[in-house]
């Protein structure tokens, strides 16, 4: 195991690098450049005066100059500066990342507590009327659209009722300290957090209740039954690590997730975090943003990964590597 | 001597009260004090700093900040009026402008401001490597100008001819000596932290969230009513309609959007003010469809705009019947005669042109060639999705093969806005310009030469607006921008669509009389230090 | 249980009458087949059926605001005086394509590079994982902008855009459950007897894969549904005047106070799509699974 470990790590460098490559390359593909974000379209800016610019972010010199020089620069731990701020990328990430953490982590954790019993409850009782209940009301929470359900929530709970805020992270207007601004941040993220889990929640208890009702059809379950309650109940408990199985798949997909975070919901909410500022990146081809976002991303893919496929390992004794 | 000294208390009245009739930036007393007054941003500004503010975001919290030496420049109204310069005299030549500083001035970190600080900008702005866009006002005939410290409160310019528009060429923010260590001033920290002279200060930057800033107590104007100023990052309209309904903005500019909420609401008031703006189609006039001028009078007599005003603006705009916006000089109502919008004129006036639908296909041709039509637009702009459909609808009907490209942020920028080339990837393009304020030499930029956007090119237009660049008549200059006017409104080489009304909501509990919403600043307020609130929030 | 049960003869049943017995029982999944017929045959004969042109815009009618329902146009107008019941259609129309195009895309690739991986393992296992991982690294809005720069931004990049987003969903579930079935004693002496390896791949180990592949069918058919939805709200999808359910909500954003039905059906529209092919996939998931039958 520890050979194999080793040995994906070791791939995980060749790995980045051809991620990185790729990114720079596509950024090179797609049309425009950071410089044009400064024209401005109602005036029309003086064409000189973006070249000006483009010499200043040095876009001028050819692609694999930049990028052997991107290259350098991070390996030797300078993360470079926003085009579009001109502030240093460390920050402009390091600023946004536990606001990403806070939101998509707590959702995750948040999914998975609930996701887990609902799926093994609806298993466990399938074609009773708690069953249908639950199913059908998963069934739902992945079928409609989270942007819809997001401004129906802030119409309601923000708007008509002013229970909860509607965007932000927090209350400009006091100032709080100590616990009361934890408690202001938690009231900011119960909204944004509902919307994120709501479809997690419902796709994984359904997983979760494919999965350990496939486990449960198997022979030696129904040997087990055959043969009474405590070995049916040991033998539970193994369907149940069993069944988890395609859970892991699907949280190791979702680590990553929460390091880049959810777009649609930061936008709507005006949520401080990496997905917004992955995409702003983007749209202004801000390539040291947008390289910096993408490896963070890609390193914890590899990481996800990684644990996923030792998970698999620990939970199904038949699989092995070698 | 009761009399004489009433009389000439009286006197003294009189005079204190003219001169601040003049100068209306006398001291304002707060019928209330404190606050906190929210007010929405897009996202983070690329920069603090005055000299590098030239985009919406940045504008948005450096405009309480800064001041230049006189309003009515590109981002500071639409009158020049007397800002840090109290006054100033021209010389008989018209070629040597003498400032007078206001007295008393001082930066927010307790330094004085003087003719010194003055000089540094116009350096910093004049120096190559810090690319600072207002490089091509302080530029005549190629040679930068003359600058003159003639003392602390005195500062000269010295034209080498006649410029009529050079008041607003020096209408750019001020910025402090002493917070740099030499003129390049790109990456200063000064950038992340400026130091000026406004009625609010700047106080921090919690990136993503907003920026926060206090009210400068020394202002010269009066001390502020409010305590501070957020700016909240909100993006998109939508988002800030939910944002003001919910109480967690408490002013903002709503285009386009459902003003229903704010309605006959007696928690919010809304303002209408016009704006400094023409949105519009701009034409490729070398396009093989659309490069003639008979086909583009057509397509402006199908259009109806009324009801892109109704449906894109909820009504809020006005039909234009200039290429110039309003605010500027050279605007004359009444000058052109208007094309209604009368679709069976339309079809007329294209077949008159030789378009006719020879094959039967339902779009008109002409020689072999369809009438085809490639409208381009920003697609993140929501405004212009909008108005798009309508326009597609409209001359759809006409018989014109039209398609809509929505282009993303930088592929409208390559395709469109930093296109030199002649040969333009599209037939029409849906935008907007203006901000121009009074002085329209600034047009000359789209209609010039055919690098431009709209690939126009007539020698009668160019040659008029370089007699207009040197002509110091006002009374002749506005005549010579009129011709302009008269030649472009029978070419077409855009279709004004309208010029937005823009429309101010805010909490009721807000006073914004005396601190006069106006359009043309970018905050929406003239005078932010007058704002109070009527109630505690 | 009962002990001996004394079986009537009847006609021997084939395979497919019996998973189609079984479907049937989930009534639910039957009510939701009809409806999803229902659908896509109004779809196709969208504008035959709709009273009105779908993008004939009306402003003498609608003044700028969306109008309530009348009797001439039953769900009403947008603000642009478009009849809304026309456009809901349209929409439907739109989204199924684009959902099933879509998916179909994925489920090409993402099976065969699961299949192979998981059958094959070692460093063919080792590669296409890699693969896998840079697909999802790279940010799913760079590789949208890119196949839009490349392909034009139509309805094709769009589809081929949500495809390469999420087949590899797909493939990890289908090496997942691959690697698991290779151990199994039927895998080892097939192998034994020296069955290649595509028939191995394609005639034993999918077929027990297939309770997976179809489960993860029916969810990327909404998912897809769902991303373009996302999209087009945000403009980044179906090009206008053309109505998509996501598109008509992101201009139906500001009237969700004062016009909410305006808000309220093509969210429905796309729910209820949405749900009728969850439906179907659970019904054709336990109707399928071989050792879920009684």
């Amino acid at each position: 195991m520890s050979r194999y470990l080793a040995r994906r790590l070791l791939q995980a460098i060749p790995l980045l690098l051809v991620i990185s490559l790729l990114t720079f390359a596509i950024i090179e593909i797609a049309p425009g450049d950071a410089a044009q974000m400064y024209i401005d379209p109602n005036k029309g800016t003086d064409p000189a005066y973006i070249e000006r610019v483009r010499l200043s972010l040095g876009l001028e010199q050819p692609v694999y100059v930049r990028y052997l020089g991107w290259l350098k620069e991070t390996l030797s731990g300078d993360l470079g500066f926003s085009f579009r701020t001109r502030r240093p990328v460390a920050l402009e990430v390091g600023d946004r990342l536990p606001n990403t953490l806070l939101l998509s982590g707590v959702s995750l954790i948040l999914s998975f507590v609930i996701a887990i019993p609902i799926g093994v409850i609806s298993a466990l009782k399938r074609y009773t009327l708690l069953d249908y209940v639950l199913s059908t009301a998963a069934l739902a929470g992945i079928s409609v659209p989270i942007f819809w359900v997001a401004l129906l929530l802030i119409q309601v709970f923000a708007i008509q009722l002013g229970w909860l805020p509607a965007s932000g992270m927090s209350n400009v207007r006091e100032s709080y300290t100590g616990w009361l601004a934890n408690l202001d941040i938690l009231r900011h993220m119960i909204l944004p957090t509902v919307t994120l889990s709501l479809a997690q929640i419902a796709g994984w208890s359904r997983y979760q209740r494919s999965a350990l009702l496939e486990v449960l059809g198997q022979d030696y379950i129904r040997t087990a039954q055959g043969k009474g309650l405590r070995e049916r109940r040991v033998l539970l408990v193994h369907a149940l690590r069993n069944s988890l199985i395609p859970m892991v798949t699907l949280i190791g997909v979702s680590v990553p997730t929460v390091v880049t975070g959810a777009f649609l919901t930061e936008t709507i909410f005006s949520w401080p975090g990496i997905g917004r500022l992955g995409v702003d990146a983007v749209t202004g081809r801000d390539y040291p943003v947008i390289m910096a976002v993408t490896m963070l991303s890609a390193l914890m893919i590899v990481v996800g990964n990684l644990l996923a496929d030792i998970a698999y390992a620990w939970v199904d004794p038949r699989i092995r590597y070698e | 001597m009761r009399k004489f000294a009433l009389l000439s208390v009286l006197i003294l009245m009189f005079v204190v009260q003219g001169a601040s009739a003049q100068d209306s930036t006398a001291a304002f007393s707060c019928p209330q004090t404190g606050g906190t007054l929210i007010v929405q941003g897009e996202g983070d500004p690329p920069s603090l700093s005055g000299l590098y503010a030239n985009d919406g975001n940045s504008l948005a919290v450096t405009t309480f900040m800064d001041e230049p030496l006189v309003l009515g420049g590109e981002n500071w109204g639409d009158k020049i009026e007397p800002a840090l310069a109290e006054s100033w005299d021209i010389s008989a030549d018209g070629l040597t402008y003498t400032f007078h500083l206001r007295q008393g001035v001082k930066w927010s970190d307790g330094q004085p401001f003087t003719a010194d600080d003055v000089l540094f900008t116009f350096q910093a702005v004049l120096e190559d490597d810090n690319t600072i866009d207002w490089k091509n006002n302080l530029i005549q005939d190629g040679k930068p100008l003359t600058f003159k410290v003639v003392d602390d409160n005195t500062f000269q310019v010295i034209l080498t001819s006649v410029n009529p528009a050079i008041l607003n060429n020096l209408s750019i923010p001020i910025v402090p000596k002493h917070a740099f260590t030499s003129t390049s001033v790109k990456d200063a920290p000064y950038n992340t932290n400026p130091i000026t002279t406004g009625p609010f200060k700047f106080v921090k930057w919690e990136t993503g969230q907003d920026v926060q800033l206090e009210a400068n107590k020394d202002y010269w104007g009066g001390a502020p009513c409010l305590d501070r100023i957020v700016v909240r990052f909100i993006s998109g309209v939508d988002n800030v309609a939910n944002a003001l309904q919910a109480g967690e903005v408490d002013f903002a500019r709503i285009d386009g959007a459902d003003l229903t909420p704010f309605q006959n609401n007696p928690d919010f008031t809304l303002t209408q003010t016009p704006r400094d703006l023409m949105r519009l189609v701009g034409f490729n006039t070398k396009s093989k469809t659309v490069g003639d001028p008979a086909v583009r009078r057509a397509l402006i007599t199908g259009l109806d705009r009324q009801a892109i005003i109704d449906t894109a603006a909820a009504g809020n705009g006005t039909i234009p019947d200039s290429v110039f916006n309003k605010s500027s000089s050279a605007y004359q109502a009444g000058l052109n005669t208007q094309y209604p919008y009368d679709p069976d004129q339309a079809k007329k006036l294209l077949a008159d042109a030789g378009w006719k639908d020879s094959d039967g296909n339902g779009f008109l041709d002409k020689d072999g060639q369809e009438l085809t039509l490639k409208l381009v637009y920003s697609g993140s702009f929501a405004l212009m999705g909008s108005i798009a459909p309508i326009v597609y609808d409209n001359w759809k009907a006409l018989g014109v093969n039209i398609t809509l490209n929505p282009l993303d942020d930088a592929t409208a920028n390559t395709d469109i806005y930093d296109n030199t080339s002649t040969d333009k990837p599209y037939d029409a393009f849906l935008s907007g310009w203006g901000l121009f304020g009074t002085d329209p030499s600034h047009y000359r930029t789209f209609y010039a030469d055919d690098t431009s956007y709209l690939a126009y090119n007539n020698p009668d237009v160019t040659a008029l607006f370089d007699q207009g660049d040197k002509e110091t008549d006002p009374a002749k200059r506005t005549a010579i921008y009129q011709q302009v006017d008269k030649l472009l409104w029978q070419d077409l080489p855009i279709i004004p669509i309208f010029q937005p009304i823009g429309v101010y909501v805010y909490t009721s509990k807000l006073n914004l009389d005396a601190a006069e919403i106006n359009g043309t600043f970018l905050t929406g307020l003239k005078y932010p230090g007058r704002a109070y609130f009527t109630q505690a929030q | 249980m009962s002990s001996v049960n004394i079986v009537p003869l009847t006609k021997p049943r084939s395979q497919r009458g019996v998973i189609w017995r079984q479907f049937r029982r989930h009534k639910l999944a039957v009510a939701s087949a009809i409806v999803l017929i229902l659908l896509a045959f109004v779809s196709v004969f969208a504008e035959q059926i709709a009273p009105h042109d779908p993008n004939a815009i009306n402003s003498s009618y609608s003044h700028g605001k969306p109008q309530p329902p009348t009797a001439e146009y039953p769900l009403g107008t947008d603000n642009f005086g478009r009849d809304y019941l026309a456009r809901t259609m349209v929409g439907m129309r739109l989204s199924l394509i684009v959902g099933v195009t879509a998916v179909a895309f994925q489920l090409v690739i993402g099976i065969s590079i699961g299949a192979l991986a998981g059958y094959f393992g070692g460093w063919i296992d080792n590669l296409l994982m890699r693969i896998t991982d840079i697909f999802l690294s790279v940010p799913a809005f760079l590789l949208l902008l890119i196949m839009a720069g490349i392909l034009g931004g139509g309805l094709l990049s769009l589809i081929v855009a949500i495809g390469a987003l999420n087949w590899m969903t797909v493939a990890r579930l289908v090496r997942a459950d691959i690697l698991s079935l290779k151990e199994r004693e039927f895998v080892v002496a097939g192998r034994s007897i020296g069955v290649p390896a595509w028939r191995m791949i394609v005639v034993y180990l999918l077929p027990n894969a297939a309770a997976s592949i179809i489960v993860s069918a029916t969810l990327a058919v909404p998912s897809a549904i769902l991303t373009e939805s996302a999209l087009s709200f945000l403009g980044l999808g179906v090009p206008p005047p053309n109505a998509s359910l996501g598109n008509m909500l992101g201009e139906a954003q500001q009237w969700i106070r004062t016009s909410w039905w305006i808000w309220i059906v093509p969210g429905v529209a796309i729910s209820m799509i949405v749900l009728a092919f969850n439906f179907v996939g659970d019904g054709l998931r336990d109707a399928l699974d071989p050792q879920l039958r009684d």
